[in-house]
């Protein structure tokens, strides 16, 4: 019988490994990236097992089991709880019976599939890690023949130094510090997993005897390496290394610094450059420098370093330097100059008597700009990150809280570093909200002057 | 000014035949005598109507010759688009009105100009600002205008009240006080003074800034202007009683009313300009039951 299995984890990465290791088995994956959301499917769904990130955007994983807990439909469904430091927050799950594992992040995926069976019988009466008794005739080992290796004696040349003895080192190859993985994982995944493994292998081969560490660089016998690479061994190896990917995919998932070293020569000074498409994701995850965020904010798909170097004051060569690094990244590229100029994008309900002639006006300007409506306040922040507006206008009028926390958002997001926000009242009130503090740059009241709306226009043409 | 014989002198050879129609229905209105230009050294005129060809950028120096000359005020028809459809330079003296604008506008632009002329008597026009009264006496607001151009319109919302003309001028001090009392101190004297009976409007000696103080939602003031959003926006709803000070800018059209009645002609105002507006209310109703009011226009 297929049981279903609800993994609560906000890594896509973590979320990727379990379906893949989960799948052809008799067990169902069901994701959720948010404790919220992990609740709700699990009180619908009432899996089999729940496998639980000790993190989560929205609540801890202990918080996640004490609502678990508290609701019959839950509360006695197995909890494998998952986390990089899982010896430390083992004791904060102390109270929670229905916690029957704790599996260290990364994981192999064979030990992943043993802990969840394990989990699953033991809440179906089997005590968990209990020994099973086995009763009736010890059975014999059947004997199997030791291959013999036949064919002409390997011509390559022959290993020399002493062969060292006992045994061969076994199980996962070990960790440490991963190397030179700046910059080029960004470009590729597969290529630089393979990359990584590569040269895991190769530190991994360097613990096997000196006789077979021919085999990098220089060609392996044939021979050798079919006596060597047996089936069963190279499926042991990939069996090491499948938590190896697991965790070089947490390291992609933690992207760096932006580095230079694969974006090839500096750009020319008259290249034009623009953000990528999904700017605003990728730029979560890496750190910059001030002068890396300078670029980016004049990155418009309508200026030149040279250009963007005499805004900010910068050295040129310094500046197309940094763009390197940056186009290395996946953060901008060089495009061509005059793509369309970025749109307006506006909350307010009056249609016809606010957003249609601005609708107007704008599209009658010398740089005409499109006007995006959006109907509620939540949906700012996500068209903004979208369409990467100049200027974002909000009826401020109503729900000045809400309409508060999303400036605060837009305004801490470096993807939209310059964008310019005005807040539009109803009525010229005595004392207008605090909207400046919360990141607004002016706080308008109706009826609004269109050239007070060209001060955040023109800058945005120039750029 | 010669208000009984006035005469406006038209360069009919440059002129469309269209504008010479509309100049010679508003100066028939005005009790205007509409001339060539060959009849200038004749004639008196108050205002002369010009074209600008296509690239010029110099007023032809005839026409200047004799606007300088005699003082008198130009309008110009530009062959060329402007920025802003109708633009007054030289301190109000020359008029510059791009060739797309609609007939309401130039028949507007030409009714502000013959200003106080004929049927036009209730109308002022100063450097920058034309104002216009219309409808009943009984209840018309009172309109005082300082030498300076600082304008002031007391509406009185009740027709037994008789306060409005006496208590503009100190209506007019209040806000012409300037920096001297606190906005809150303003407000106490101006709500001591018309209470609730009576609105006030005033547009600043630099056309730069408009006061209101409006006691009643009822009562519309309309804030009417294509510059702005949006572009007809009725401020009684604003100011609740309080001082509202808004920014004023060229093609503001204010039109208070002192009756509570429903004014829908806001749009036609900030597209044409008040003297349009004004046109259109003075066809749709008979005079006298036209309800009284006050249209005040920056050019």
């Amino acid at each position: 019988m297929t049981r279903d299995v609800l993994v609560i984890d906000d890594s896509a990465t973590v979320r990727k490994l379990v379906e893949i290791s989960l799948r052809g088995r008799l067990l169902r994956a069901h994701f959720a990236d948010s404790g919220a959301e992990g609740l709700r499917t699990a009180f619908a769904l009432r899996p089999s097992a729940i496998l639980l990130d000790f993190m989560l955007p929205d609540m801890t994983g202990v918080e996640v089991c004490r609502a678990l807990a508290a609701d019959p439909r839950t509360q006695s469904i197995p909890i494998l709880v998952v986390s990089a430091k899982h010896e430390r927050v083992r004791a904060e799950f102390q109270p929670f019976p229905s916690v029957v594992d704790f599996l260290g992040k990364p994981f192999a995926p064979s030990d992943l599939i043993a802990r969840i069976d394990r989990a699953i019988a033991g809440a179906a009466g089997a005590p968990v890690g209990a020994t099973p008794v086995l009763t009736g005739p010890v059975p014999t080992m059947p004997s199997v023949p030791l291959p013999v290796v036949t064919g002409p004696i390997p011509t390559g040349p022959i290993p020399t130094g002493p062969i060292p003895t006992g045994p061969i080192p076994t199980g996962p190859i070990p960790t440490g510090s991963i190397p030179t993985v700046r910059g080029e994982h960004r470009r590729d995944p597969g290529e630089r997993a393979a990359k990584l493994l590569f040269a895991r292998l190769r530190d991994g081969l360097a613990l096997l005897p000196s006789q077979f560490r021919s085999l990098e660089p220089g060609p392996i016998a044939p021979q050798l390496a079919k006596r060597l690479l047996t089936p069963q061994v190279v499926e042991g190896i990939l069996a090491d290394l499948r938590p190896l990917v697991a965790e070089l995919l947490e390291v992609e998932h933690n992207v760096r610094r932006p580095d230079d070293s694969l974006a090839g020569p500096p750009p020319p000074a008259d290249s034009v450059i623009d953000r990528v498409p999904g700017f605003s994701a990728r730029v979560q995850t890496v750190h910059l420098s001030s002068l890396d965020r300078r670029i980016l904010a004049h990155a418009d798909g309508r200026s030149s370093i040279a250009e963007i170097a005499r805004r900010i004051a910068a050295d040129p060569d310094g500046v197309s330097a940094a763009v390197r690094g940056l186009i290395g990244s996946g953060l901008v590229h060089e495009t061509q100059a005059g793509t369309r100029p970025r749109p307006v994008v506006i909350c307010e309900p009056d249609v016809e008597s606010f957003q249609e002639p601005l609708r107007s006006l704008l599209a009658r300007r010398a740089t005409s700009r499109e006007l995006i409506a959006v109907e509620r306040v939540d949906e700012l922040v996500g068209v903004a990150r979208q369409r990467q507006p100049c200027l974002v206008m909000v009826n401020a009028t109503s729900r000045v809280a809400e309409v508060c926390a999303v400036a605060q958002t837009l305004r801490a997001d470096l993807a939209l570093s310059d964008l310019a926000m005005v807040a539009v009242l109803e009525a010229r009130v005595e004392r207008p909200p605090d909207l400046l503090t919360a990141g607004f740059d002016a706080v308008l009241a109706k009826p609004v002057m269109v050239n007070e709306l060209e001060r955040f226009l023109i800058p945005a043409d120039l750029r | 000014m010669n208000l009984a014989n006035a005469q406006v002198i038209a360069d009919t050879d440059r002129l469309d035949e269209a504008v010479v129609a509309e100049l010679g229905a508003v100066c028939a209105r005005a009790s205007a005598e509409v001339l060539p230009w060959r009849s200038l050294s004749a004639s008196q005129p108050i205002l002369i109507v010009g074209a600008l060809r296509r690239g010029e950028r110099q007023i032809p120096s005839p026409l200047l010759d004799v606007a300088n000359a005699r003082g008198i005020a130009l309008l110009l028809i530009s062959d060329d688009p402007l920025v802003r459809p109708v633009v007054a330079t030289h301190g109000g003296r020359v008029t510059l009105v791009a060739p797309s604008v609609s007939r309401a506008r130039l028949r507007g632009t030409i009714r502000m100009l013959l200003a106080r002329h004929g049927k036009f008597a209730r109308e002022q026009l100063h450097r920058h600002v034309w104002t216009a009264t219309f409808g009943s006496h009984v209840q018309a607001p009172v309109l005082l205008q300082d030498s300076g151009g600082a304008v002031t319109a007391v509406f009185p919302f009740n027709p037994g009240w008789s306060g409005a003309e006496p208590l503009s001028v100190e209506a007019h001090q209040i806000v012409c006080a300037g920096n001297s009392i606190d906005d809150e101190e303003r407000q106490r004297q101006l709500r001591e003074l018309f209470g609730s009976v009576a609105g006030m409007i005033h547009l600043s000696r630099d056309a730069q800034q408009w006061t209101l103080y409006w006691p009643s939602s009822v009562y519309p003031v309309l804030l009417c202007s294509v510059h702005r959003l949006p572009a007809v926006c009725n401020l009684a709803a604003q100011a609740d009683a309080q001082v509202v000070h808004l920014a004023a800018s060229p093609g503001d059209v204010v039109v208070g009313l002192s009756s509570p009645v429903h004014l829908q002609h806001g749009a036609l105002a900030a597209a044409d300009g008040g003297a349009a507006l004004l046109d259109d209310l003075e066809a749709a109703a008979d005079k006298r039951s036209l309800a009284g009011g006050l249209i005040v226009e920056i050019r």
